[in-house]
């Protein structure tokens, strides 16, 4: 028991004895002592102060009062019976419910020594058991504008909690519906393999393709990236691949050459004002005489793998959407072999920063498709995206990477 | 990306330092500002220490080259890196806007 200091005379003169209505109606506080003299004295006074009181007689009780009531503060006295202030302030903070209440220990004695004590074990003042009026006033008051400051951070931060995980929902919700976009692998036209691998940087991406037959003798395929990241490329992305999925596509372009293509979508979609646009690769594969007919703005991510001839890059320099309305595309065509291999790529995927700032760029993935041409597909795109991430160090892109494989099999 | 800004009595010279991507629009975009508020009607940007261009960046520089044509202003590029100047080639940026390879050049050639 802490009978060492007792409350003076001087805590009852006139000033303080005046009702005093700094505290909120329902602010409460829970003192904690032993003594149940100085703990009637105390609560005469807190009272007066316009406080809800509630007493506790050791610290085990304190505690579990404490764990109900949730009081604004908390007075401990140091040395009790069961538990001490300073034991009861260490499982206070011990538990994550309890972490905005306020705690003001009274040390039996003013030593530095007891102060660094009740510090380390969690109270966030101190206040002598001769405090004045005045004093216990303010210490009090002061305490509570603390917890009142805490409590509503905690409030704003479980409601940014709540928004998060909606926002969280939506945007998985979101990348589900991107994911359905995109098309089976398998193989979408007799002797054509389709393999990818898709990863959007930030859950969403603006990177997409497309693979679709036609006609029975035609296979469409295409990638475009939309420049950025997150939810406003992929709603721009959604919009461009809408527009090349369209059943009104031969109406809208008048016909399904891949320069006519880009060039309605350059026309369609222009730069933004804040600096969006698109780069776009459109390519259309005649089956019966195996002859692919490309043409990109400014997608330079289409390279033909052939066990007949040296890799070719199939991109031209041409602009990327939108950067002129008045450009021009140009579409060439290639001839398609068995056992050739065109790999469409963002540029997530080559565009990887070593730490010390180094691109691994087209080179580095070229090194991997052909050293790697006489493996499986899927073997070789995972050494790409292996070896993208092991240049960058990291297993996450920065930007969003998809490597498509259409494979001549047959 | 580091942005630092130079004013002589003919042009502004915006230094670029480390890669220049989605995150640092915004920093370009208020350096932008900045100068044209002072009245900036020639802008050399500085790429000789940019390690890195993304899409979003490339972008940013299109619609500011835009911009400073529409209002009759000049604007430019300076001295990529290779690793830099491959990037704005395979974008067909360099189409649009004129790099110089000089700051000499970019000081004349920016006050035709």
């Amino acid at each position: 028991m802490d009978r060492m200091i007792q409350p003076t005379s001087q805590a009852f003169d006139a000033q303080a004895e005046s009702p005093d209505h700094g505290a909120p109606p329902s602010a409460t506080i829970l003192l904690v002592d032993d003594d149940k003299l100085f703990r009637m004295i105390m609560v005469a006074r807190l009272k007066k102060l316009g406080y809800r009181v509630f007493e506790a007689e050791d610290g085990e009780q304190g505690l579990a009062m404490l764990r109900h009531l949730q009081p604004d503060l908390t007075i401990l006295d140091w040395m009790m019976s069961k538990l001490s202030g300073p034991d009861v302030c260490e499982l206070v903070r011990q538990d994550p419910a309890l972490k905005s209440i306020q705690i003001i220990l009274m040390p039996g004695h003013d030593r530095p020594e007891d102060i660094e004590e009740g510090l380390d074990r969690g109270a966030d003042g101190f206040m002598s058991k001769t405090a004045s009026p005045q004093e216990i006033g303010a210490r009090v008051h002061a305490a509570h504008r603390t917890t009142a400051l805490l409590r509503n951070l905690a409030c704003a931060h479980d409601v940014i909690k709540a928004k998060e995980q909606i926002m969280l929902a939506e945007l998985q919700s979101a990348a589900l519906f991107m994911e359905s976009l995109l098309p089976e692998p398998g193989v979408p036209a007799p002797g054509i393999q389709l393999s990818w691998h898709y990863q959007p940087s930030l859950m969403l991406g603006g990177d997409l393709f497309g693979v679709r037959r036609w006609c029975n003798d035609h296979l469409r395929f295409f990638i475009l990236d939309a420049s950025g990241y997150g939810v406003s490329a992929a709603l721009r992305a959604t919009a461009l691949i809408t527009f090349l999925h369209s059943d009104f596509l031969l109406e809208a372009v008048g016909s399904y050459d891949p320069s006519a293509i880009i060039t309605e979508a350059n026309r369609r979609f222009p730069l933004t004002s804040e600096g969006e646009y698109f780069t776009l690769w459109v390519g259309d594969l005649h089956l019966p005489t195996w002859t692919l007919r490309l043409a990109s703005a400014g997608h330079a991510g289409a390279i033909l793998c052939s066990p007949h001839h040296p890799s070719e890059w199939l991109s031209d320099t041409d602009m990327p959407l939108g950067f002129d309305p008045e450009s021009t595309f140009t579409t060439r065509p290639v001839q398609i072999q068995c056992g050739d291999r065109l790999y469409l790529t963002s540029d997530g995927i080559d565009e990887t920063l070593s730490p010390e700032q180094e691109l691994w760029g087209k080179e580095g993935l070229q090194d991997v498709l052909e050293r790697d041409a006489a493996r499986s597909v899927y073997e070789v795109m995972n050494h790409c995206v292996q070896a993208s991430c092991a240049w960058q160090q990291a297993e996450d892109f920065p930007d969003d990477a998809a490597l498509v494989c259409l494979a001549r099999t047959a | 990306m580091q942005l630092e800004s130079k004013v002589n009595s003919t042009y502004t010279l915006l230094q670029l330092k480390g890669a220049f991507t989605f995150a640092d629009r915004t920093t370009f975009k208020d350096a932008i500002d900045k100068a044209s508020q002072a009245g900036c009607a020639r802008l050399i940007v500085d790429l000789h220490e940019v390690t890195f261009l993304d899409s979003a960046a490339m972008g940013v520089l299109v619609v500011t080259h835009k911009r400073f044509v529409q209002e009759q202003r000049k604007f430019c590029l300076l001295k990529p890196t290779e690793q830099t100047l491959k990037l704005l080639t395979f974008a067909g940026i360099q189409k649009i806007i004129t790099v110089y390879l000089s700051e000499q050049e970019a000081s004349i050639g920016n006050a035709a």
